[in-house]
């Protein structure tokens, strides 16, 4: 008996110890079965024309791939995607190229040629090139509304001279409608006498010029060569060519392996970020079984790396992924945690941060850029101290703008009231009843006012020219946690800056609040 | 095989590599294209559906993952269905697998010699259903294992046992009278 006719026949008994008793009757028809298999004739010719059509495809494949990620290239290059970091962008070049490779390969070998600019890149456009440089400007509906209310009387607009109080910086407390007395003021908390800043600055300041450049992030992108290609694919699922207008917003790429990140790409805004894949991190808290303290175990104060050590994990990951801090001045460490543990009433109860970021504050023609509230704008890069892992990157944005000549203001009376009352955003008001504390500024420093304005349905940034004052730390108050006062030089900007509805107001001892703003004024 | 070469070719293949492509073709064309042929009986129609097999397997390379399988099952997966498709596709008004389903002389693409080679045993085989007459042609005459067939039709591999189990004592009831004495005449000589 054959030796596969003895296998198959063993198996069966394996199976069926019964059909042993028919051995002979199955060996036989075994056999038959076996003497029936039908001769394949193979054509030789066939079977080597079919391998080389196969390799043909094969490589023609690989071309219709290399020729993707050439379109991909040169979609970047045309629109000169200047980000600030080269190397991520080639990561996510190769990694959308992968998206659409049918064998998976790799297909693009990253160049990082001219076209891909590193820094800043300023092109001049016209004067008053970005129309009106109002928070809100536009003629779509939902400006529309805006527009109407900030428009409209608003008896609670109230100046920093204005004799409301702040209750506070949250809601509720006054009632919108003048002359009208606090609702329900038993139910208000007890008196507490406002706080105003002033702050003065009594040095010398140079003549305002007349004129003042503002850039603008210009975020715009020819998204055709992208969407094209995606026209091109075919998923078996819809029939993409039959879209019109497509252009591509955003691309979301993960890292599929423990510790991996996912990498948004947004092209609206012309910027990466970079955060955890958080289902490819450890989570303390995934096998926690019910009614068993699942807290995980507190962060130590000694648990927090020191800050050279958190820099240098900055750096590392930002020189691995090729993220160019070239843009950026000298990092950071975000040590605010530190302010916090130190006004702990009960420091043995403090919860002490998960992550801490260093920042790398944005350079622009040599000059920082910080928002109204004194803060740096820039590069932040989030370390988890227990894992001493960057989790969070972001913004990568793209350095290109575009400048356009706007007034200026000239009146250094004018820059210094602004100064006074703590920025174009008061600070605090109080009226007469106030506590006034008089805080003095240091020598302000060139830079930019980040500015985001909303026009016709777009949110906007612009860099305005401005100057900074720094806060003394010393101050006479510990809750003042101002570090800058930020006062734009673009005149329109100023010329805004009283209208600003400040916060509610503070319920005035006697337990009354009366308004006696003048409705804001519409330009 | 071994599964780590396949692994191999397979991971050459997804980075780009033409030849290892071509070295998992080497390895796995005849297998293929026999099974095809046992399931057609026509060799024109074992290549044109041999070809289509490839290039399904070419085009989806990247989606085979080594971890679920071995590269030979996978496409034997791919041609058993491409054959399935023909079939259902070329007469839509029946619902049949492959040509063993086609009543006795319907097939007329069908090479004689196949015909008359398998003629003794058609009549038992059709009676079988098609996944049975499957499990009995990878097994008979693809020699394949239980786990290699389990593998390719995406069964358990115990299943696939009971179902050829079942398969022949079904063929052993329902052999011609004739053939079944040609069979046995044999055996009583023999005692």
């Amino acid at each position: 008996m054959e030796p596969l006719i003895k296998e198959i026949l063993a198996d069966l008994y394996r199976i069926d110890p019964e059909l042993k008793t028919h051995e002979a009757e199955l060996a036989k028809l075994v056999s038959r079965l076996l003497a029936a298999r039908p001769d394949a004739d193979l054509d030789e010719k066939f079977r080597q024309e079919l391998r080389e059509r196969l390799l043909a495809e094969f490589a023609a494949s690989r071309r219709e791939k290399r020729s993707l990620a050439a379109g991909l290239a040169r979609f970047f290059a045309a629109n000169r995607f200047g980000l600030a970091a080269s190397g991520t962008l080639a990561a996510v070049i190769i990694a959308v190229a992968l998206l659409y490779s049918p064998t998976g390969a790799p297909v693009l070998t990253p160049t990082t040629g001219d076209t891909l600019a590193l820094g800043p890149r300023i092109t001049p456009a016209a004067d008053h090139a970005f129309g009106s440089l109002a928070l809100t400007t536009g003629n779509d509906a939902s400006n529309a509304s805006i527009r109407q209310s900030s428009s409209a009387p608003t008896p609670l607009a109230a100046s920093a001279t204005s004799e409301i109080a702040p209750l506070g910086l949250g809601g509720g407390g006054a009632s919108g409608v003048p002359g009208l007395k606090m609702i329900a003021p038993d139910m208000m908390p007890s008196y507490i006498q406002p706080t105003r800043y002033r702050f003065n600055y009594t040095g010398e300041l140079a003549a305002p010029a007349a004129q003042v450049e503002i850039l603008k992030r210009d975020t715009s992108l020819d998204t055709g060569a992208l969407t094209t290609i995606f026209a091109k694919l075919d998923l078996g699922l819809m029939n993409f060519a039959e879209l019109r207008n497509l252009a591509v917003q955003n691309i979301n790429l993960v890292e599929d392996r423990d510790f991996g990140y996912q990498i948004s790409l947004n092209f609206d805004d012309g910027s990466i970020s970079i955060n955890q894949n958080w289902n490819r991190w450890p989570q303390t808290r995934q096998d926690c079984a019910a009614g068993q303290d699942c807290s995980p175990p507190r962060v130590r104060q000694e648990d927090i790396p020191a800050d050279e050590e958190l820099i240098r994990i900055a750096a590392e990951f930002a020189g691995r992924l090729g993220i160019s801090t070239d843009a950026y001045a000298a990092p950071k460490v975000d040590s605010s945690w530190r302010r916090w543990y130190a006004q702990a009433e009960n420091k043995a109860d403090y919860w002490f941060p998960e992550q801490v970021s260093v920042n790398y504050p944005l350079l622009v023609n040599g000059k920082k850029v910080y928002y109204n509230d004194g803060r740096e704008a820039g590069l932040s890069i989030s370390i988890d101290v227990r894992a001493r892992r960057v989790t969070n990157v972001s913004p990568i944005y793209s350095q290109r703008y575009l400048s356009s000549a706007y007034a200026g203001e000239t009146d250094p009376a004018r820059i210094l009231e602004v100064a006074a009352q703590g920025g174009i955003m008061p600070y605090y008001g109080g009226g007469e009843e106030a506590k006034v504390i008089d805080v003095s500024l240091a020598e302000p420093e060139s830079a930019y006012y980040w500015h985001w304005s909303y026009q016709n349905g777009r949110s906007e940034s612009l860099l305005v020219p401005a100057l900074v004052f720094p806060v003394p730390s010393a101050s006479e108050d510990s809750s003042l946690y101002l570090e800058k006062v930020v006062v734009p030089l673009a005149k329109e900007i100023l010329d805004q800056a009283g209208q600003n509805a400040g916060p509610m107001p503070y319920l005035l001892k006697g337990g009354t609040a009366t308004t006696t703003a003048e409705p804001a004024a519409t330009k | 095989m071994t599964d780590g070469l396949e692994r191999g070719l397979a991971a050459r293949c997804r980075q780009g590599d033409a030849k290892a492509f071509g070295e998992l073709y080497d390895l796995h064309f005849r297998k293929i294209y026999d099974f095809i042929y046992y399931k057609t009986h026509h060799r024109e129609t074992a290549q044109d559906l041999a070809s289509e097999t490839f290039f399904k397997a070419l085009k989806s390379i990247s989606s085979f993952d080594p971890d679920r399988g071995s590269f030979s099952s996978w496409i034997y997966r791919i041609a058993r269905n491409t054959v399935t498709d023909h079939y259902r596709t070329s007469r839509a008004h029946l619902n049949i697998d492959d040509a063993w389903d086609l009543a006795s002389g319907s097939d007329t693409a069908a090479d004689v010699d196949a015909l008359m080679k398998v003629s003794a045993v058609r009549e038992a085989l059709q009676r079988l259903k098609p996944e049975q007459r499957d499990i009995v042609i990878l097994r008979v005459w693809q020699e394949l294992s239980y786990q290699e067939i389990a593998a390719a039709l995406g069964k358990s591999e115990a299943s696939c046992k009971m179902s050829f189990s079942r398969s022949v004592r079904e063929l052993r009831a329902s052999l011609p009278l004739n053939l079944l004495i040609a069979l046995l005449l044999p055996a009583l000589w023999n005692r």
